[in-house]
């Protein structure tokens, strides 16, 4: 018993001050990873204001005018389809977007949409799928009746 | 003391432990002895058991700490310690300013300058030739005659871009080195540069906004937070581009234009050109620094009536039925007050602002009298500078004597110079329903409170908007008819005072405008300077065939983006706010009495 209580005792002691010291450590290197995030948020924010400048520099109007005179077909808007949105009538029921940011109402007579991809038939896939025409047909008219309604 | 120990028996064995042992029995004690030994033992005791306890407590803290918290818990003070230290770093030393909707106009970039030890350069030659590679506007032959010299630090060059720096880095030249430093950084160039300003190579406002709000942007508590501007750089592109095209198509010398809110007095646009870019501001001719619409001052001519009719319904000295004899030129002294589109004959109040009658406009105003207009132009604002953040604001000429002859010239604009801003926050005052509030360049928030100062009763407003949308449905200023928004305004032409008088061929055309007229938005002023006349314009260089015009194509490019919905001009609502009711015929007694 009593070499137990001196041995415990040191024991003790020997681990506090382990304790201790790998504590003091362990707070040394958070402190040094505290630093390295600090600095790279800096850096980060610093890279934040240069790409923002070069946005703001890329997206000066004048060159986006430019550029729009150059590679597309755009016409003045006509007054009549200007409109305030809070103007534009409410949404009908069961309407939803489409792929191209339409809003389509479903017939309700029309066969319903497969539920699941059908399963790949034995026959060659074409490379690139045939799909874009009949999209841009059918949404040239839904978009003209969804956004325009009837012409002033 | 007694004898503790036995003494050894022989002096050749030294003591062992098991003499001491043998001893014990030997050991007397008697009762003090006793009492100090207890004493002692006692201490230590104690002392071991408040080590143990600190001990104890130590370890406690330490489990806590390793254990439980894990050190996520951490007080503020000591990580605000950290943070500093850690915020050495170089900070931005200036906040950025950006437009109403955020987009960046100026802004801080950290940047590093290049500088050489020629002392530890190798080979100068090599690094010379390297460098002018690099940096094309580099003289080889100076730079490698600086890197010869024996001077200690040479700088290369300054402000590098990111990318420049790295292909610094891959040449690796020893001997060259990095500092950093700050550069302001101006994104969108000269669009809106006579507002945003520039700064000095230290940091520091010397112009446009920059050195109006120079405290606010190098504040540091308010670094990271930028200064929102009430422009709008789309609109402020549109009037620009608009502008400019007008300049080209009439050969004008400077043209300026400004969009401004009735409501709140922001300023959504404001341009003056020609302009530069604020990275030449050092080589900038004067003329493309001077900023036209805030310090320049003119006499801006016809669009004054605007104020003569304003003043003379507001005092009540004429109503709408009212009139003066225009069928003669005024003589007085040695000055003869004409129409530049004589009618010859009695014109209604309306039909005076309609074909803008200097003659009835001039009565109009010597009714009122000299002292009347004076109080009624200070009340406008146009006899002290316009308030706005902005350095450059010019004081307005106005007579000290103002007898009748100045009153009668000051109601059609010529015989006082104001600064068009200060018309354009007139205007506003006019058509808003009578609030006169100063401009600004900063943006107000929703429900923030403007200053204002009713200086006009709302009747006399509201008169007012249909007289100036009369002008512009069959006046002088049809050309800036844009279809559904209700244009109001009043086309200006002065002639440009020289040496030796006014000179007939050197014109100042200006288009002072608000829409939609039955609820006005925005003020908008085109002005012109020196315009000369095309084939389309079958020669006349007035404001109707330049100004006005210029003002048609504006509003609809900047209406859609400010909000403003077209209208037709029949819709109900609309057709009531601007009718104005038929003149009444001219009948020889109020010409008389009018006279």
């Amino acid at each position: 018993m009593k070499r137990v209580v001196p041995l415990v005792g040191i024991l003790f002691f020997g681990c506090v001050a382990f304790g201790m010291y790998h504590l003091a450590y362990e707070v040394k290197r958070l402190e040094d990873e505290l630093i390295a995030y600090n600095r790279a948020l800096l850096r980060e924010r610093e890279a934040i204001d240069f790409l923002q400048a070069e946005w703001s520099y890329l997206s000066r109007p004048d060159r986006l005018q430019a550029s729009a005179a150059r590679h597309l077909q755009l016409e003045a808007t006509p007054l009549h389809r200007l409109q305030r949105i809070e103007d534009l009538p409410a949404r009908p029921v069961g309407a939803m977007a489409d792929g191209w940011g339409v809003i389509v109402v479903p017939d309700p007579n029309a066969p319903p949409l497969p539920l699941a991809k059908p399963a790949p038939e034995s026959a060659p896939v074409p490379a690139v799928p045939n799909i874009a025409v009949p999209t841009v047909e059918r949404d040239r008219t839904s978009r003209s009746v969804a956004l325009h309604g009837d012409p002033r | 003391m007694k004898v503790l120990f036995r003494k050894p028996r022989s002096r050749a064995r030294p003591c062992t432990p098991a003499d001491l042992r043998a001893a014990e029995p030997f050991v007397q004690l008697d009762g003090a002895v006793k009492h100090a030994v207890e004493t002692g033992r006692n201490r230590v005791v104690i002392a071991a058991a408040v080590f143990g306890l600190c001990f104890l407590a130590l370890a406690g803290r330490l489990a806590d700490l390793m254990l439980f918290r894990g050190g996520i818990e951490s007080s503020p003070t000591r990580t605000a310690g950290l943070s500093a230290a850690v915020e050495q770093l170089p900070a931005v030393k200036r906040a950025p300013i950006v437009d109403r909707n955020g987009v960046l106009l100026a802004v801080n970039l950290r940047s590093v300058a290049l500088a050489a030890d020629p002392r530890k350069l190798m080979d100068p030659r090599e690094a010379a030739t390297k460098l002018a590679r690099l940096f094309p506007e580099l003289n080889r032959a100076r730079l490698e005659e600086e890197l010869r010299s024996d001077k200690g630090f040479v700088y290369v060059r300054r402000n590098l871009a990111p990318a420049e720096q790295q292909a610094v880095n891959r040449l690796g030249i020893p001997g060259l080195s990095f500092h950093p430093e700050e550069k302001r950084v101006y994104p969108q160039g000269s669009l809106a540069v006579h507002a945003v300003g520039y700064t000095d190579i230290d940091g520091k406002g010397i112009a446009g906004a920059e050195q109006a709000l120079d405290q606010r942007l190098r504040d540091p508590a308010r670094m990271q937070e930028p200064v929102r501007l009430s422009i709008d750089i789309r609109v402020q592109h549109a009037l620009r581009d608009e502008i400019a095209q007008a300049m080209k198509t009439y050969s004008a010398i400077g043209g300026a234009g400004i969009v401004l809110d009735v409501r709140t007095g922001e300023v959504a646009a404001l341009v003056s050109l020609p302009d530069f870019e604020p990275l030449e501001r050092g080589t900038a001719p004067a003329d493309s620094r001077f900023n036209r619409m805030t310090l320049g001052v003119y006499e801006m001519g016809s669009t004054f009536k605007t104020f003569a009719l304003a003043m003379a319904l507001d005092a009540g000295t004429v109503g709408l039925n009212g009139g003066y004899d225009a069928s003669h030129p005024i003589k007085i002294s040695r000055f003869t007050i004409s129409d530049d589109h004589p009618k010859n004959r009695w014109l209604s109040t309306a039909e005076i602002y309609q074909y803008s009658s200097n003659i009835g406009a001039a009565k109009m105003a010597v009714d009122v009298g000299p002292a009347g207009q004076r109080a009624f132009m200070d009340r406008m604002g146009m006899l002290r500078r316009a308030a706005i953040e902005l350095p450059e604001i010019g004081a307005p000429l106005y007579p000290r004597r103002w007898g009748t002859i100045e009153t009668m010239t000051i109601a059609y604009g010529h015989g006082i110079s104001v600064s068009p801003l200060q018309t354009a926050s007139g205007i506003a005052a006019v058509v808003n329903g009578g609030l006169l509030m100063p401009a600004t360049l900063l943006r107000r928030e929703a429900g923030e409170p403007v200053p204002v100062q009713r200086v006009l009763k709302p009747r006399t407003s509201d008169i007012m908007r249909r007289l100036m949308r009369l002008v512009v449905a069959e006046g002088t200023g049809t050309r800036a008819d844009a279809q559904g928004y209700m244009v109001g305004g009043k086309t200006g032409t002065a002639e440009k005072a020289g040496a030796g008088g006014y000179k007939r061929k050197s014109l100042l055309t200006s288009f002072v405008s608000a829409f939609p007229m039955h609820d006005p938005r925005y003020v908008v002023i085109a002005i012109l300077d020196e315009p000369k006349g095309t084939k389309e314009t079958h020669g006349f260089a007035t404001a109707g065939w330049n100004a006005a015009p210029t003002v048609g194509k504006i509003i609809p490019r900047i209406a859609p983006i400010l909000g403003v919905v077209p209208v037709a001009s029949d819709a109900p609502g609309v057709r009531e706010a601007l009718m104005l009711p038929p003149p009444v015929p001219a009948s020889q007694e109020r010409k008389v009495a009018s006279f």
